[in-house]
């Protein structure tokens, strides 16, 4: 930790000296502990991570919890069959298993999701960082790549798109939707680099040498990482309901392998006779979307430069 | 830190109250309209004039010109607006409208050789601004749809006419056709197919007709009601036509109709719910048990014109062997179909006309029964053999097809998945690609490229006649027979069919084209899907017919309790 | 600044052309392409053929596009396909309903997400601050045809307070008062299902752009110097904080033009969202240039806004 960033103590601190001596009395441990104690302290978010993560072990597990390997074959059960231990989330409009088929959509959608996520990020924050930080023509070119992008609606490139490319693969999924998602983190990168390339301390790690990537990603970067974060864990969510747009138009993953984002599209049409079909791909998506936000709050705390070390 | 100053947020929490509140607000002071008609007071249980009926087109018009479009829901609105020369009912016959008599060869109207067709109209007609509508306006018409520059939807009957004479005293006209055509009337049909106003549109180019206001909102009509308020991509309001060559029976019996375009099924089921409209047509049979629980309206299944199939690319060599397609045939289950996705919504039929056709309809047809045993032994017997895959293959043919349907469409998903399940028992591997309505019968359907489609599911129908040419021709491959499939006799059938108008010989010609097709399986039919309909208690008459104006084919004759419809709007 | 603003306008004029050329092409793109609107087996080759020949589309594609930009410049963008009425009515018809929608739902939005956000923010790590949190991930969660369906049930269906559907009550005659009433009762739901989504997203940004403000130091100083925390929290920390959130806002308003499809379409309210997709659906090209176009400028003008705001509200930011 550099000496301008202790300066930044929360005077919160101060207040509770007897947990400080603790700490202070502690051996020195390496950066990422100190990230993860940080986090593990925050309950709600520690609450999040275990749910997400029991979350993708089900979904990984899945063939043996069911009792078979089917969740696609119609007539598992009887169509619309109400909830029993060996159906759990009961049988969807065609009799299939909805717990097999919840579980085995969750992979497509949290693969789709959250690859799509790590793409459009990475590149968000690339082109918003060089456009932020330069400015001048390099700035222009960028942002006006952005800006021309985000002028043609989602849904246009989306039909042209899937005449030659879409086939129904998880893969070509990512690829649509990481198209549309970095343009807004690209702006947003830029907008916190443009502020924060004025600061004080920016200028001070300028002045003593510091240039070009080591300025920006070690310095500006992990002060914009807030915003970022934040942008990630929404970007989760509305992947996911993007995802079962691309359905609505027939360009999702292909029926009948499931999806929460296919489910929720199928289920709408029995939404007044049998609200459970679109209730459990959208509780799911809900508590997945919710705990990655939590997470991700947890992480943009851990991750604070302006925390202490504790 | 912060939260110690809890009590001084106090007024944020008092904000976020007062915004909630604005809705309930809002939603409280009703606001207090009359309705445009008082209420009768004569008793329920016989006819009254009057009120306003609220109907939600399930899709957008996109014109009011007769033969301008082929799109239902602008023919079930230009059925209120225009008097056509014959009219259909709810059974699917045709019945004299402008004219006095149907015609056939026993009245003469036909000759014997079947060439020559002549419409008597009735005398004292009058458009809705006054002006005289007679055989002038009925020949002007024939002129302006043959005439590429106005760019009629439809021109297949209407290039059967060599010339046409209008009689001395303008009350008929006589058609003389260039071959004999049985189907001819159906170009005469329904408010889509009704004369249009010569003294009003003679003046305007053929090409600047459609693009003129009167494309939506048309000035000058001849039926029961005249356009009064046209708001596209909204609702259109018809009124009563005092003209309307019925008006001295009392017709029509409502002052209003309002057709509000809604384009989504899920709303139209909310307008249900809370009672906001009279009543919607092209229902979704997967809301059926949802449309069962409004008590205070009446769930309508009326047969339908149009055969739901799966079409066979032939383009595929695959699927060039008779035998893939009728084991394809054998291994649907029609039963299942019909019970799961369509929710009891339909007909069995293994044919290509629905028990609307008469003639057309073949009771006794010879279906192939579901039995995935014999559609096994059928392939077995054929060559195909069952790979490590469980995928049958021959020289290096595998049977594995793309099955393509308009995609977002729940039942047919449905309908989908349990092929897919069952034709996997029969080693046949279906993947599934649906594409968008548009991009699916425009591009990929007329493409005809084996591997964008294989196998192609949807439904089509015939208008007011049973002549099914267009779907099975050779001369229609890639226009409208995306079977790819030719077989000469069929021609030979259907130009026979063409020329005959004898009801019962008809029908043992298309009793013949069905045993081909129940012989070379260029389709494999699933079931005719029911039109679904709804309409509130307290309206009567409401009886939607199958083809053409379907929903509004006797709109004249609707009427309501007291003379006033029950929707709220 | 001025030089900055008259800059920035005249780099939007190339950005525009790049942008009207890349959708005409991408319209032309689209599998069918301008045929597939007559998709009609029962018309004639003639009649097709005078179809293409009275829209102009047997041109090739640069004198088309040239075309269609000198008329455009003059104010005329064509007839629409479909329904083949001039676009500019078209587009007239629909644009004042989408901009209704819009600027009230955006005015709902924008006092909740002050509200939600600067709540969130104050109690942050407190039950209330989970409590907003995961509403505001429901509200994001929450695919927004079902919240408009479920909307619909309650307040329609159930409690018969408002209109399922629509834009007035039809088969009455109103006095201009009711009218106007009715009409806004009609906007009730879509405005709020609308504004769900955008009170869920921006709150979360203004949350925790007010949590890094408060870190600040001249917060500290703020409170050393012994201002209110309530003046603190709502004079100097919002307005800093607002700044992230103003890019957010900004350039979800340029969709404007663009309308709000699935809102739109779930209450059959007939704005520019309805329009576009029915217009792809049935290939309606001069529509769907036009309004994108349209929606291009809006996007444009609005990032253009957002950049001058951030200079306004945040004094540092220099234009180089």
């Amino acid at each position: 930790m550099d000496a301008s960033k202790q300066v930044h103590v929360p005077e919160e601190e101060f207040e509770i000296p007897q947990e400080l001596t603790a700490e202070l009395s502690q051996k020195r441990r390496s950066q990422g502990r100190i990230i993860f104690d940080r986090f593990v302290r925050n309950k709600v978010a520690t609450v999040g991570a275990i749910f997400l993560t029991i979350l993708v072990l089900c979904c990984l597990l899945v063939p043996f919890i069911p009792g078979h390997t089917t969740p696609d074959t119609v007539g598992q059960t009887t169509p619309f069959a109400g909830m029993s231990w060996q159906y759990p989330f009961g049988g969807d409009n065609l009799g299939r298993d909805t717990f097999a088929r919840a579980m085995i959509g969750g992979r497509i959608s949290l693969l789709v999701a959250l690859t799509s996520m790590l793409i459009s990020i990475l590149l968000g924050t690339v082109v918003g960082a060089l456009a932020g930080y330069y400015g001048g023509w390099v700035d222009n070119i960028l942002m006006r790549i952005t800006d021309t992008i985000l002028t043609v609606p989602l849904y246009l490139l989306l039909f042209v798109l899937s005449a030659t490319f879409t086939d129904g693969t998880p893969t070509s999924v990512i690829f649509l939707i990481a198209i549309f998602g970095w343009t807004t983190s690209a702006r947003l990168v830029r907008g916190e680099f443009l502020a924060l390339k004025q600061r004080e301390f920016v200028q001070a790690a300028s002045t003593i040498g510091a240039r070009g990537m080591r300025l920006m990603f070690y310095h500006i970067l992990p002060n914009a990482a807030g915003p970022i974060i934040v942008n990630a864990t929404l970007l989760v969510g509305s992947n996911i309901i993007l995802e079962s747009v691309l359905s609505f138009f027939g360009f999702g993953v292909s029926i009948p392998v499931a999806s929460w984002g296919s489910m929720i599209n199928q289920g709408r049409d029995y939404f007044d006779s049998s609200p459970r079909l679109i209730l459990i791909p959208g509780i799911l998506i809900f508590l997945t979307v919710l705990s990655c936000n939590l997470v991700g709050d947890g992480l943009r705390d851990a991750l604070d430069p302006h925390m202490t070390e504790r | 830190m912060l939260a110690k100053n809890r009590q001084r947020y106090r007024f944020s929490i008092l904000v976020f109250s007062c915004v909630s509140l604005l809705a309930l607000i809002l939603s409280s002071c009703t606001p207090a309209g009359t309705a445009t008609k008082p209420s009768d007071t004569t008793s329920a249980s016989q006819v009254t004039n009057g009120g306003t009926w609220i109907d939600d087109l399930v899709n957008e018009p996109d014109s009011f010109i007769p033969n301008g479009t082929v799109q239902t829901f602008a023919q079930m609105v230009m059925q209120a607006l225009y008097a056509p020369l014959f009219v259909g009912d709810s059974k699917g016959l045709i019945h004299e409208g402008l004219t006095t008599r149907v015609p056939s060869v026993a009245n003469g109207d036909i000759s014997k050789d079947q060439k020559t067709w002549t419409f008597h109209l009735r005398p004292n007609l009058v458009w809705s601004d006054g002006q005289p509508l007679n055989a002038d306006d009925v020949y002007f018409t024939w002129q302006l749809w043959k005439n590429p520059l106005f760019a009629a939807s439809n021109t297949s009957t209407i290039n059967h006419i060599q010339s046409a004479e209008v009689s001395a005293d303008k009350l008929s006209i006589t058609f003389h056709l260039k071959d004999a055509y049985a189907p001819f009337l159906t170009a005469w049909t329904d408010g889509g197919y009704a004369p249009l106003p010569k003294h009003h549109y003679e003046s305007i180019p053929p090409d600047q007709i459609k693009k003129s206001s009167d494309n939506l909102s048309p000035s000058v009509v001849s039926g029961p009601f005249m356009m009064a308020e046209s708001k596209p991509g909204d609702h259109y309001t018809v009124v009563r036509n005092p003209k309307y060559y019925r008006a001295a029976e009392k017709l029509p019996h409502l002052d209003k109709v309002v057709f509000r375009a809604v384009t989504s099924q899920a709303t139209v089921l909310e307008d249900l719910k809370s009672g906001s409209i009279d009543s919607a047509w092209f229902l979704d049979a997967s809301k059926i048990p949802a449309y069962k629980k409004l008590s205070n309206y009446q769930l309508f299944q009326t047969v339908s014109a149009s055969y739901e199939a799966i079409h066979f690319n032939e383009n595929n060599p695959a699927l060039k062997d008779v035998n893939v397609r009728k084991a394809v045939a054998l291994a649907v289950d029609r039963q299942q179909l019909i019970q799961i996705a369509r929710q009891g919504a339909a007909q069995p039929i293994c044919t290509d006309h629905s028990s609307a056709y008469k003639p057309g309809y073949q009771p006794d047809a010879q279906c192939p029964a579901f039995n995935a045993d014999a559609a096994n032994k059928l392939l077995d017997d054929a060559g195909w053999k069952m790979g490590a895959d469980k995928v049958r293959q021959k020289n290096g043919l595998r049977l594995e097809f793309k099955y393509s349907t308009t995609a977002n469409n729940a039942w047919r998903e449905e309908d989908e998945t349990i092929n897919q399940g069952n034709l996997q028992k029969i080693g046949i591997k279906l993947d599934i690609q649906n594409y968008p309505a548009s991009t699916f019968f425009s591009t990929f359907l007329r493409g005809g490229k084996p591997g964008t489609y294989d196998l192609a599911e949807w439904a089509s129908s015939y208008s007011y006649d049973a002549n099914d040419a267009s779907n099975y021709a050779c001369d229609q491959i890639g226009k409208s027979n995306f079977n790819w499939y030719c077989n000469p006799e069929l021609d030979k059938l259907f130009s026979k069919e063409q020329q005959t108008t004898d009801m019962n010989e008809r029908q043992q010609i298309f009793n013949q084209i069905h045993d081909i097709l129940l012989k070379d399986y260029p389709t494999a039919t699933l079931f005719s899907p029911n039109d679904l309909s709804i309409a509130l208690n307290g309206t009567h008459n409401y009886q939607p017919g199958p083809f053409v104006a379907s929903e509004t084919v006797n709109i004249m004759n609707w009427w309501c309790d007291n003379g006033k419809c029950p929707a709220k709007g | 600044m001025g030089q900055y603003l008259i800059r920035r306008l005249l780099q939007a004029i190339p950005l525009l052309i790049l942008t009207s050329i890349l959708m005409f092409l991408l319209i032309h793109a689209i599998p069918g392409g301008p045929d597939a609107v007559y998709d009609n087996p029962n018309m004639d080759q003639a009649g097709r053929q005078a179809l293409r020949a009275s829209f102009g589309l047997n041109d090739p594609l640069p004198v088309q596009y040239f075309k269609w930009v000198g008329n455009a410049l003059h104010g005329n963008f064509g007839t629409s396909l479909y329904t083949s009425q001039p676009v500019s009515e078209v587009l007239t018809q629909r644009f004042p309903a989408t901009l209704e929608l819009f600027l009230s739902a955006f005015v709902l939005s924008l006092i909740m997400t002050v509200i939600l956000g600067t709540v969130s923010a104050a109690y942050q790590g407190k039950a209330l601050d989970y409590t907003l949190t995961s509403l505001a991930y429901f509200g994001i969660s929450m695919p927004i045809f079902l919240l408009g369906l479920l909307m619909q049930d309650v307040f329609a269906s159930s409690l018969n307070w408002l209109p399922p559907s629509g834009t007035a009550t039809l088969g009455y005659t109103f006095s201009p008062f009711n009218a106007f009433l009715d009409h806004l009762m009609h906007l009730v739901m879509p405005m709020i299902v609308l504004a769900v989504t955008f009170t869920a997203r921006w709150s979360r940004y203004l949350r925790t752009s007010m949590i890094d403000v408060t870190r600040q130091d001249y917060m500290r100083t703020g409170r050393a110097k012994g201002v209110t925390p309530s003046r603190l929290l709502l004079q100097h920390a919002l307005r800093n904080a607002v700044i992230p959130l103003i890019t957010i806002v900004a350039i979800d308003f340029g969709s404007v033009a663009g309308g709000a499809a699935i809102t739109e379409g779930v209450f059959a309210w007939p704005g520019m969202g309805q329009l576009f997709i029915d217009s792809l659906n049935r290939r309606d090209y001069p529509v769907l240039l036009t309004s994108l176009l349209l929606s291009a400028v809006f996007v444009i003008l609005f990032n253009l806004l957002a950049d001058v705001l951030y200079g306004v509200m945040d004094p540092r930011i220099r234009y180089s």
